[in-house]
């Protein structure tokens, strides 16, 4: 219960920080970071996969509707799509040292295993994201642009706060 | 039953993955304009193919009926061109007598809004409603042949629709049967399709596929039973003197103190294959030079 609590209100924590702040950070309307990710990609492995879909898509609603993008849908969709690769991801970046992803402990990791951790989600939501927001191949290099610029924004930020909040 | 709620079960995170990005996906298209416009294109061209190959099956039956309604249009066509040798002689012949009293004679010609002015692009007609309130036309061009929106439709009879929406290879047409499709069209009587008549809105009524209605400003002998109703050439989307039909009957006095003539359509709508689709050559700067107009 105490568990839920705290997580509900990393929720509404990371939701605020997004549309509030990062939100309006954007660099050239082409960069934009997507801090809220860090919170559906830092849920604990405990939960089960559906119920990770499950606020995935709110959270990523939720986005949706109080971002002023005009593009409703898209961060519910790229953040179901995202974390669906959440658990096979993190064995991969633990180099075999876990069995199961349920043994992953946020905490203690060191920055390289959050680094090769974040880098796949973040570009799968983002490739999702930005290519479904143009919904045609038609400037499909002005589009990677944006997954790539983007992608590096949110990774490099995510990183810092990974530093601050589950520094060993 | 068992085995389908183990199965059910089993693969739940896959379901749920599943019915979440569907949801999501459909919020998409259904609540964003470019991609609801983008998905409709998608759409229009997967369902457009398929029309095609019906209408493939479709036409070798009625061949011979496209062949007749062919041979017919070339008949008339035929006899046009008779008609403008038979002219372009004549002036040839007034030009050797005189060259003076030529000029006056063929200038006026040059400065007639002509033909020469629209662009024509063949299309077929491969998909089409009549029974409907709002019915459309699915035709085999698309922009890739040069086909934009707003673009007229002709059938070999008559006016047939107007292009509303363009995938690359496909387009879709209001259908002059479509409550919302109207015109501005104007009366003449026998041949004379140039002169000037009495001008008024063409509207469908919404039920019957060979019958329209005009609407005009009631004038004494103004609309008379068996005038020709054709476009204007006012707007810019059709020629002059296009044939839309012919005066039934006349209803006098709607509410709104306009007359109503009851109109046969000149295109058989049950019987649509090959149409032109026609634009004025010098569209844009038709429409640019308007928009600074007040009240347009």
């Amino acid at each position: 219960m105490n568990q839920i609590l705290r997580y509900s209100l990393a929720g509404v924590f990371y939701i605020l920080a997004q549309v509030l702040l990062f939100n309006h950070l954007s660099v050239f309307q082409v960069a934009t970071p997507f801090i809220f990710l860090l919170f559906l990609f830092t849920l604990p492995f405990e939960i089960p996969p559906s119920w990770v879909f499950v606020i995935a898509f709110f959270t990523g609603l939720t986005i949706d509707f109080a971002s002023d993008t005009y593009a409703n849908g898209l961060h519910a969709f790229s953040s179901v799509m995202a974390v669906s690769i959440r658990r096979r991801v993190a064995l991969l970046a633990g180099s075999m040292n876990f069995r199961s992803p349920e043994d992953i402990n946020f905490h203690g990791q060191n920055m390289t295993w959050f680094a090769v951790y974040l880098i796949p989600l973040i570009l799968l939501h983002h490739l999702s994201y930005f290519f479904l927001e143009a919904f045609s191949m038609q400037h499909f290099w002005f589009t990677l642009l944006k997954v790539l610029a983007s992608g590096i924004y949110t990774f490099v930020l995510s990183w810092i706060l990974c530093f601050i909040l589950y520094k060993r | 039953m068992f085995r389908l709620i183990a199965f059910l079960s089993r693969n739940r995170h896959v379901f749920t993955f599943l019915l979440l990005e569907g949801i999501s996906f459909w919020i998409i298209v259904r609540f964003n304009s470019l991609q609801s416009n983008r998905f409709g294109d998608l759409g229009l061209e997967v369902f457009g193919s398929m029309y095609e190959v019906e209408d493939n099956v479709g036409s070798y039956f009625s061949l011979q009926n496209q062949n007749s309604q062919l041979q017919l249009e070339n008949l008339q066509l035929q006899k046009e061109l008779q008609e403008i040798r038979q002219r372009e002689s004549m002036y040839l012949a007034l030009l050797n007598e005189d060259s003076a009293a030529t000029q006056v004679l063929i200038a006026p010609a040059d400065t007639q809004p002509g033909n020469e002015n629209f662009i024509f692009r063949p299309a077929k007609v491969i998909r089409q409603t009549i029974r409907q309130n709002y019915n459309y036309l699915t035709l085999d061009k698309g922009s890739q042949h040069g086909v934009e929106v707003g673009m007229g439709v002709i059938s070999p009879q008559g006016v047939a629709g107007k292009v509303i929406r363009v995938s690359k290879a496909y387009s879709i047409a209001l259908s002059a049967l479509n409550l919302s499709f109207n015109l501005t069209l104007k009366a003449v009587d026998g041949r004379d399709v140039s002169g000037a008549g009495t001008i008024g809105f063409y509207e469908w009524n919404g039920t019957d596929s060979r019958s329209g209605i005009f609407r005009f400003v009631p004038d004494v002998d103004a609309v008379r039973a068996g005038d020709w109703l054709v476009t204007s050439g006012y707007n810019t989307i059709f020629p002059e003197g296009i044939r839309m039909g012919k005066v039934r009957k006349i209803e006098q006095g709607g509410e709104d103190g306009l007359s109503v003539a009851v109109i046969d359509l000149a295109t058989n709508f049950s019987k649509m294959g090959y149409v032109y689709l026609v634009k004025p050559r010098y569209k844009q700067t038709l429409d640019s030079l308007q928009t600074g107009l007040p009240d347009s």
